[in-house]
């Protein structure tokens, strides 16, 4: 049975760091940053700014430096990327910036800028913006039983014709836990390709499409597969 | 041949009360759900108007938190017009922004994922297919009923049941409030004196299916979306993602999507939300499909409200009516248009003569732009 997508890169973010296809692998303690980074952390990483990283929460940041460190920019060309969709699961959604943005409501000034950022979609929008990636974009909202979903969407967006490329994945961003909520911090991402669209592989697909679908963090587990001999 | 994806279910609950007849009966006599705010009065919002369910409605459902209660009711009147199909091969997506949020805003148990209001009304209906969330902004409903068509054409649901659902509280209403968005008055979408939106609230449903004995009349044939990356809040003033929205629809419907013609849509459903931004984007992109002037055009904010992740499916109710009566709705609050020329909105209902395909579209925050085509 043939691989049902092409992994064209892929990015991790996690507690210990940034890593992914680009090549890029980097600590947090080796930045001199706490998880996340700074203001200048996106340059430091991948060589251009991020005229907004420090203002944006968790979730978002988690999202952009995962993506970069695909090296999207590098495999796809601008025509791709009008080809390009989105698709990003979460259970914990924008919960960190829910939580900041109510507590401003009992203050004297009500915190406009971050009312966008409590939906985890826009998080996406800043993604689409930053690589200008103009495909569908969808935004999942998940609980366990339902992980690997946006890896199903993603393939159906490929079978159906309606992305030649889709970044699939999962980000979790929360400090505090909340509720019967966790405290977490990850993001994995993968880009994948149509595959008719001839482009190397980064990490082979793994075994029958179904059985990796039905793998809850299928995502961790092809992380974990591409990282294994670094 | 390609699966057709049929309507088999509708349900509704909105600013007019339950059921899709008030809904559809409140919109094609004018009235306006739109009403001084009183259920929401207890905190304080930039504008005095809002379209929030009747409160005999919410008190006749009191004990469920009230996005469980009426996505619920407008689930089960879906369900019961599609002649009570077999749970155990249904599945359910859902479309909200924010889902429950009692426990962010209060001592309540919903934390704002649309996830778990999901599994909450699939095991209330007892569902047995896939539980399914999308969080993507006012653009959620449609985007939803895309995800759901792709698995039902692709076979791996026989039949799937959408809900949009979202609640107004002081946590949404003076999150638009700061960002400068509510009119203080009744929504004027469209409008030369526009000023922004009018919120909304309650929850819409349609059952999508395979089998086209159980249809109502129509069938969604052409579903697309893309995303402006443009700003994370601001719309492409030239439309950019929307033209590649409705352009994907209408291949995927089959039409000519590079160049269509009044021939090939016979009325448009606008998102219209009244911000000056959004309709003037809105009008740009649909002019430049259309070869600058557009098919009939209406949306339906001023009278609904906007009913954010509820509004794609709220919408789509109203598209299916107007291809049922061949009768476009009025424009709600627009008396000048604002807009550009090419758009063809009108303040008044007017009759489309053979009208059978449809074209809704809709918007979100984080440049999420959608489209789907609907025929008789």
């Amino acid at each position: 049975m043939s691989a049902p997508a092409t992994i064209v890169g892929l990015g991790v973010v996690d507690a210990s760091g940034v890593r992914g296809s680009s090549g890029v692998c980097a600590a947090w303690d080796a930045l001199g940053v706490d998880p996340l980074g700074s203001g200048r952390t996106y340059r430091a990483l991948f060589g251009v700014a991020h005229p907004t990283f420090r203002r944006l929460d968790g979730g978002t940041r988690a999202l952009l430096l995962a993506t970069a460190a695909t090296g999207l920019e590098r495999v796809l060309s601008p025509e791709q990327r009008d080809r390009t969709a989105l698709v990003v699961e979460t259970e914990r959604g924008s919960l960190e910036t829910d939580l900041r943005f109510a507590a401003t409501l009992d203050g004297d000034l009500v915190e406009g800028a971050l009312f966008p950022f409590t939906l985890a979609n826009t998080s996406l929008g800043e993604v689409a913006l930053q690589h200008e990636l103009r495909g569908p974009s969808l935004c999942l909202s998940i609980d366990a039983a339902e992980r690997g979903a946006s890896l199903a969407e993603a393939l159906a967006l490929l079978r159906d014709g309606e992305a030649d490329f889709v970044l699939a994945g999962r980000v979790e961003s929360l400090p505090e836990p909340r509720g019967d909520l966790d405290a977490a911090l990850a993001c994995v991402v993968v880009l994948l390709a149509r595959p008719d669209v001839r482009m190397p592989a980064v990490v082979a697909w793994p075994g029958d499409a179904c059985d990796v679908l039905d793998a809850p963090d299928v995502l961790d587990a092809l992380a974990a597969r591409l990282f294994a001999g670094r | 041949m390609t699966t057709r994806v049929h309507i088999a279910g509708r349900g509704a609950v909105t600013g007019y009360g339950g059921g899709v007849t008030a809904l559809v009966d409140g919109v094609w006599s004018g009235r306006r759900a739109v009403r001084p705010r009183e259920r929401t009065l207890d905190f304080e919002a930039p504008t005095s108007v809002a379209a929030e369910v009747p409160r005999a409605w919410c008190d006749a459902h009191a004990g469920d938190s009230l996005p469980l209660a009426f996505a619920l009711d407008a689930a089960r009147q879906a369900l019961a017009e599609a002649g009570e199909p077999d749970r155990a091969r249904l599945g359910l997506v859902l479309a909200s922004t924010k889902g429950d949020l009692s426990g962010v805003v209060g001592d309540g148990d919903g934390l704002g994922q649309p996830a778990r209001l999901a599994r909450r009304v699939h095991d209330a209906l007892g569902l047995g297919g896939c539980c399914l969330s999308v969080s993507a902004a006012c653009a959620s409903g449609l985007v939803a009923l895309s995800l759901a068509a792709r698995r039902v054409v692709c076979g791996d649901l026989d039949a799937a049941l959408v809900v949009g659902v979202d609640q107004l509280c002081r946590f949404i209403m003076q999150g638009f409030g700061a960002l400068h968005a509510l009119d203080p008055e009744a929504c004027r979408p469209f409008d030369v004196t526009r000023r922004g939106i009018s919120l909304g609230e309650g929850a819409a449903a349609v059952l999508l299916t395979r089998d086209a004995a159980r249809s109502v009349g129509v069938t969604l044939t052409g579903w697309g979306s893309a995303n402006d990356a443009y700003h994370a809040i601001r719309p492409d003033p030239e439309g950019g993602g929307l033209l590649l929205a409705t352009r994907a629809a209408l291949r995927r419907a089959g039409l000519p999507h590079e160049a269509p013609t009044h021939a090939d849509v016979h009325l448009l459903h606008l998102h219209g939300t009244g911000t000056v931004m959004s309709d003037d984007a809105e009008a740009v992109g649909l002019a430049r499909l259309f070869g600058g002037a557009t098919p009939p055009a209406a949306g339906s904010k001023g009278h609904t409200g906007h009913t954010l992740g509820a509004a794609g499916l709220v919408e789509t109710l109203l598209v299916l009516e107007a291809l049922h009566r061949g009768v476009l709705h009025g424009n709600a609050g627009l008396h000048e248009r604002g807009v550009a020329e090419g758009l063809d909105v009108r303040p008044e209902a007017r009759a489309i003569a053979g009208a059978t395909r449809a074209l809704k579209v809709t918007a979100g925050f984080g440049g999420v732009q959608a489209a789907a085509v609907f025929e008789t």
